[in-house]
């Protein structure tokens, strides 16, 4: 049992949590944060595979994730504006019907 | 009659979480196979590109392989990057007034005393750090993306400790907003006449190029993280004016 095999295990055990959330849960929100969830597991297995040789470090999956990281941010912040107009659309559409 | 009965089905109903649970399992399963076969069969003697980048790493203008991955080698990658958190942060922003000033002290009202003496001692260390991480990417672990996620972080104490208002649809924040990108492209095009394709440093300024495009990024990369931050209070205030305007309707 080396140790990229150990750490890409639990990146993917982060990624079943993350994926039975995102199926399961009812909430925007919930979703978002399994999905948060993914994909931190899938940087965690990227990582743990790039030192599959124990004397080198495979720099490119890295810088990948460096990237992956960033684009993750700018998602979730996209995801949860959207969430909050739609959560604010749906009290107005309600008052409006009362 | 039919769609009636569907509508108002009440029989045992199927358990949801259940399932999930079974296409949960059967995916990770596939995925545990597929990762111990990878991982047992190359017997770690699969470096991956490490080989080819350390060979080439003297032709990169920086010492660290993954900003010489991120800022040279990969370049077009990263340019897309910064295009995508543009486009996301073009997406939230709302329309707000784009006459305001972009950077307003607010006066001392209700100010939080401990947030305000923490933001007076922090801010200006977390900026002197993000210089040096900014500085440090060349030749260790650091580079823009570290140094504007630390200054984003100190905007967002100044935010919560409601000294400063920063108004992120003035003119001057979308010019250090798209700052990075049009540098980027600025300077990849430019290449295009001098070293004959898109984003090939010339060997002797490729550092230098490096350091500029970084620098520009990380001012980017910072007010575009703010923004985003600051958004979800700004769209709290938006709704509630819409809201008003529809009860006066």
């Amino acid at each position: 049992m080396t140790s990229a095999l150990l750490y890409s295990m639990a990146g993917l055990a982060l990624f079943a949590i993350g994926f039975f959330g995102v199926v399961v849960a009812s909430h925007v929100m919930r979703k978002i944060l399994a999905l948060n969830v993914m994909g931190v597991g899938i940087f965690m297995f990227l990582i743990a595979l790039a030192k599959r040789n124990p004397l080198v470090v495979d720099p490119l999956p890295h810088a990948l994730v460096l990237t992956g990281i960033v684009i993750a941010v700018a998602g979730t912040a996209l995801a949860l504006n959207l969430m909050v107009r739609i959560h604010h659309m749906d009290q107005s559409s309600q008052e409006q019907s009362k | 009659m039919f769609n009636k009965l569907d509508i108002e089905y009440d029989g045992p109903a199927v358990d949801k979480s259940a399932l999930s649970l079974i296409a949960s399992v059967l995916v990770v399963g596939l995925l545990l196979a597929v990762t111990i076969k990878i991982v047992l069969s190359d017997k770690g003697h699969n470096t991956g590109l490490a080989p080819l980048i350390t060979q080439n790493i003297e032709l990169s203008g920086v010492t660290n392989p993954i900003t010489a991955v991120l800022l040279n080698f990969r370049a077009y990658d990263t340019l897309l990057e910064i295009a995508v958190l543009l486009v996301v942060v073009l997406a939230i922003l709302p329309t707000r007034d784009h006459h305001a000033p972009f950077f307003k002290r607010i006066e001392v009202s209700k100010q939080n005393l401990v947030l305000l003496a923490l933001q007076r001692w922090i801010t200006p260390a977390v900026v002197i750090f993000a210089g040096y991480l900014l500085w440090a990417g060349a030749h260790q672990p650091g580079g823009a993306f570290q140094a504007g996620a630390l200054l984003a972080g100190a905007s967002v104490l100044m935010f919560q400790s409601d000294t400063y208002q920063v108004n992120y649809t003035s003119f001057m924040a979308r010019v250090l907003l798209v700052l990075s990108l049009v540098v980027f492209i600025t300077i990849g095009t430019a290449l295009i006449w001098f070293e004959g394709s898109l984003l090939t440093y010339p060997l002797a300024f490729s550092g230098l190029l490096i350091l500029l495009i970084e620098t520009c990024a990380t001012v980017s990369i910072t007010l575009a993280l703010a923004s985003l931050y600051s958004s979800f209070i700004a769209s709290e205030n938006i709704s509630v004016t819409d809201h008003k305007h529809r009860t006066i309707k």
